[in-house]
């Protein structure tokens, strides 16, 4: 059929099996290299650099370092610089320049316990405004970091003492479209979802999913919050629509039932923000994409605006693994290209075709 | 027992007991179109409890792709496709973008690299402070975390009533604040590009690009300009300002969209989209030599061929008029010394000075002024109030109205047709038609044109019409619209006041169009309400009824006979 063509085709290009449990990769911008991070059997942590050359992959630099590497971000990063943060095992907060690694350029003891969860902004273009990390950690905080401040946090979410800490299992930047508005979206294992508003250090919004947060992301870090999509356990994610926030009823969403597992992660196209990916715990990868509704506002009975959510259609869905893809990452320089990695100790190339023609 | 029966008892140990065996068959999925009860039926199939018929499982997941292409029942997990699955051809243009792809960013990244590393640090924001505000972060934090803990239960000896309520009441009083959104101007429109080398400006052009294109596609053409702008002041490209035009046009700000037309065409004299879109907005500001001129230079284009047709007909049209000298107008049997049919007039060669607020809802140009007098047709011509009778009322509309017609006026003396009574001079209207420009116009100018293509411009139209007692306007856009359409056009807008006021027009001005008002009629009752709005005629509107059938009854001619039209006139008295 026709239609079946027309729609995006995932290609599996290349696939690597490593020695180690792989827990992130990511591209290194402006470049056709990606870097995995990890833990190694021996307990300590590596952080390798592979080139896509010819269709293959090339290993071109392998660091160990002495904790396991749970998260790493080029966010907060100049594009020239390309100096990587990532959070270990530890707690630690490291930024590391990738051609001189035996040294951080900037090191600190964020969190008592594993940092689950980083992201950065206002590097790469992304984002006017100062350059910073938010690290989201098992200790149930969520922390702000500029690399210029030493050993202090330019802002901490946490939990007043006495009260029971919820792991925190994904942050994510959004709203950074001009110097000053920051807003962090955090999401916990409790199924809380909270966005705080760094221009106002206040909690902006709440809600409760009823499942524990996986990841969360919003759809651009450097426009007026558009949307955002929380994932979560028993395969269920949730498309906030955040143009209009109603003072009660908060943000409209869409939800979808999909991967009948957890759904591990979610990553938007870098140049289409209404296309995203998820990945799921049986090695599964859906390609979706949002529609507005024809009004994306309305007014409710008290003639007070509320959002309108709009529908999420599946455009391709494949299986590349039988364990969790713990890990995906689209490249920023070109359309389809993206990698993903899984807990089967592999990493992998996909292309999605006909991406334009969406 | 019937098999039917003994199916069921057989079924119903399994689950899937509301699928009887016979409906799992090529037959019966063929001719079956609900789509719960397909979905019941693959289950069964899949579940293969009943046996195992992938031809079947096929077949009946073929027909519900038909019937319903994103039923989530057809999501199936199939492997990563590889190269096996493309045509050779297909598989070596993916593989050598790729290629080409890698070689170009080497080659990038080498650049990048090599040039000089000073960081700007002064152009980077200063580092958040915050000391002070960690405690307004713990507490906020805190009062959530307390909510979200059940009480203990020898809180609840300590829990007192009266201060809940209070609390609760306290709430109640003030409303939480409406939080609003950051508007557009809150947006830097320009990027600070001192720090930045040829590439990161390139790129940073090309994001803010991109994100222009994503807001533009969600419908936010404010943000859109915005950030053309910011890509455009990093680096100018054809690209970005034919954007903005297009953004320009949607906002309907012409003169805008024309600099930036004249921006591309600067870059690239032979840009086809600049051309059309330059051509749109001569059309919408009235320069329609201009207009043509720029359609001619693209001949090929099919859009650009329809435009071309539009504005040749307006053009013929104002040139016609011009000839004429004076707009022909629709006279009707007048013997009654009824009002002037006058037929509203919108001149396409506006001034630009008229055309002030850009913005601005057409529909005042075309409806009378006068939303006091009920019959009064609104007019912006002249000459025509001396012959017939007109309220007081008109004739001071008429005269403040007269002056904004002036530059016309003059030069249309017009030319009447007053003293024979049953001649109808067809109309030509002049206005602007509801631009397909560059073949997607989401916008809906309220009714501006009498030759409505959708409904919703068909409500605008009838709605001003019956707001202004304007008989004429009706009449004429129920002459313009095929009768078949007409309830589809009236859709669920049909109520009393409409219905009355299509009555007294169909009565009033289509006498003289028998033919016509026949299929109106006959269409209009099988719009949607109708037989409910049918009851809320009142007697007047009965009355008037009764005359168009009367005055059916009289004509003779082949199109309907004596008993079709009594019949009719059943379904309506």
């Amino acid at each position: 059929m026709t239609t079946t063509l027309e729609k995006p085709q995932i290609i599996a290009h290349i696939q690597k099996s490593l020695n180690y449990t792989v827990f992130e990769s990511k591209w290194i911008p402006c470049s056709a290299k990606f870097i995995c991070m990890g833990n190694l059997a021996r307990g300590t942590g590596v952080m390798q650099i592979y080139e896509i050359q010819h269709g293959e992959l090339q290993l071109v630099k392998e660091i160990e370092k002495a904790k396991p590497i749970k998260c790493g971000t080029f966010g907060a990063t100049s594009l020239q610089q390309r100096h990587l943060a990532t959070g270990d095992f530890d707690g630690s907060l490291n930024v590391w320049n990738l051609e001189v690694p035996d040294c951080p350029v900037y090191s600190v003891k964020a969190h008592k316990e594993i940092v689950n969860s980083i992201d950065g902004v206002g590097g790469l273009g992304i984002g006017d405004g100062a350059p910073e990390i938010v690290t989201g950690s098992r200790d149930g905080t969520v922390k702000v970091w500029d690399p210029r401040q030493k050993d202090t946090p330019v802002a901490n979410m946490e939990p007043v003492e006495g009260e029971t800490k919820r792991d925190c299992w994904t942050v994510a930047f959004g709203h950074a479209f001009n110097n000053q508005d920051r807003c962090v979206c955090a999401g916990y294992d409790n199924g809380d979802i909270k966005i705080f508003d760094l221009r106002n250090m206040s909690l902006r919004w709440e809600t409760n999913i009823k499942n524990g947060v996986c990841c969360v992301e919003f759809d651009r870090k450097d426009i007026n919050m558009n949307k955002l999509v929380a994932t979560s356990l028993e395969g269920r994610f949730h498309v906030f629509d955040m143009r209009t926030q109603h003072p009660t009823k908060g943000f409209a969403s869409v939800s979808e039932k999909a991967h009948k597992s957890t759904i591990w992660q979610v990553r938007h196209l870098p140049q289409n923000r209404d296309i995203f990916m998820t990945t799921g715990g049986a090695g599964n990868l859906h390609l979706w994409k949002y529609e507005y509704p024809a009004q994306r506002s309305k007014k409710d009975a008290d003639d007070v605006d509320m959002g309108v959510a709009g529908t999420v259609n599946l455009l391709q869905n494949v299986t590349v693994s039988t364990q969790p893809i713990s890990s995906l990452d689209w490249s920023p320089d070109k359309q389809g290209l993206c990698v993903c990695s899984s807990f089967d100790q592999s990493v992998r190339v996909l292309i999605v075709t006909k991406l334009n023609r969406v | 027992m019937s098999a039917h029966a003994v199916s069921s008892l057989l079924a119903s140990g399994s689950s899937c007991s509301s699928v009887p065996v016979e409906h799992l068959d090529y037959d019966f999925i063929q001719s079956c179109s609900d789509l719960k009860h397909l979905e019941r039926i693959l289950n069964v199939l899949r579940s293969r409890q009943e046996g195992f018929y992938p031809h079947l499982i096929d077949f009946c997941e073929k027909h519900m792709e038909e019937l319903d292409p994103k039923n989530r029942f057809l999501w199936k997990e199939k492997p990563a496709a590889t190269a096996a699955c493309f045509s050779s051809e297909e598989w070596s243009d993916i593989t050598e973008e790729l290629q080409e792809w890698e070689t170009n960013i080497r080659m990038n990244e080498v650049k990048l690299s090599g040039s000089s590393m000073f960081c700007d640090a002064d152009s980077v924001p200063a580092i958040r402070c915050s000391k002070t505000l960690q405690e307004n972060i713990r507490s906020e934090v805190k009062k959530h975390k307390t909510a979200s803990v059940p009480r203990a239960y020898r809180d609840w000896d300590r829990f007192d009533v009266e201060k809940e309520c209070a609390k609760i009441d306290e709430c109640d009083m003030n409303p939480p604040a409406v939080i609003t959104r950051p508007a557009p101007q809150d947006f830097k429109h320009t990027i600070n590009s001192a720090a930045l080398r040829d590439q990161e400006k390139d790129a940073l052009a090309c994001r803010e690009k991109d994100k222009g294109n994503e807001s533009f596609r969600s419908g936010d053409y404010e943000e859109a300009v915005v950030c053309y702008t910011r890509s455009l002041s990093l680096v100018p490209s054809a690209a970005a300002f034919n954007n903005r035009a297009q953004t320009h046009i949607r906002l309907q700000r012409w003169s805008a969209a024309l600099s930036d037309c004249q921006a591309v065409l600067q870059l690239e004299p032979d840009n086809v989209k600049a051309l059309l879109r330059r051509a749109t907005v001569h059309k919408h500001m009235g320069h329609l030599q201009e207009s043509r001129d720029d359609l001619l230079k693209e001949p090929h284009n099919t859009t650009a061929q329809k435009v071309l047709m539009e504005v040749t007909e307006t053009a013929a049209q104002t040139h016609q008029q011009k000839h004429r000298a004076g707009r022909k107008l629709f006279i009707q049997e007048c013997d009654d010394g009824d009002d002037p049919e006058i037929m509203t007039n919108t001149h396409n060669t506006e001034s630009p000075n008229r055309d002030r607020s850009e913005e601005s809802i057409q529909t005042d140009r075309r409806v009378g002024p006068a939303p006091g007098t009920t019959k009064a047709p609104p007019t912006e011509l002249t000459h025509l109030k001396t012959e017939e009778h007109l309220l007081l009322g008109e004739k001071e509309a008429l005269e403040t109205n007269t002056q904004t017609v002036s530059e016309n006026t003059p030069a249309e003396t017009r030319r009447r047709s007053p003293s024979k009574p049953r001649r109808s001079v067809p109309i030509t209207e002049v206005e602007d038609e509801e631009g397909d420009e560059d073949q997607d116009s989401a916008i809906n100018r309220p009714s501006v044109s009498l030759q409505p293509s959708n409904a919703f411009e068909f409500g605008q139209v009838l709605n001003a019409a019956c707001a202004h007692g304007d008989l004429l306007t009706c009449a004429e856009l129920l002459r313009n619209i095929p009768s078949e359409r007409l309830p589809q056009y009236i859709s669920t807008q049909l109520n009393g006041q409409t219905i009355s006021f299509i009555i007294k027009t169909l009565n009033k001005h289509l006498r003289s169009h028998p033919h016509l008002l026949y299929e109106h009629l006959k269409h209009l009752q099988t719009t949607h309400r109708f037989s409910m709005v049918w009851m809320l005629l009142d007697s007047e509107d009965r009355t008037q009824l009764m005359e168009i059938f009367q005055n059916l009854s009289v004509v003779q001619t082949e199109a309907f006979s004596q008993d079709d039209v009594k019949s009719l006139a059943n379904k309506y008295i």
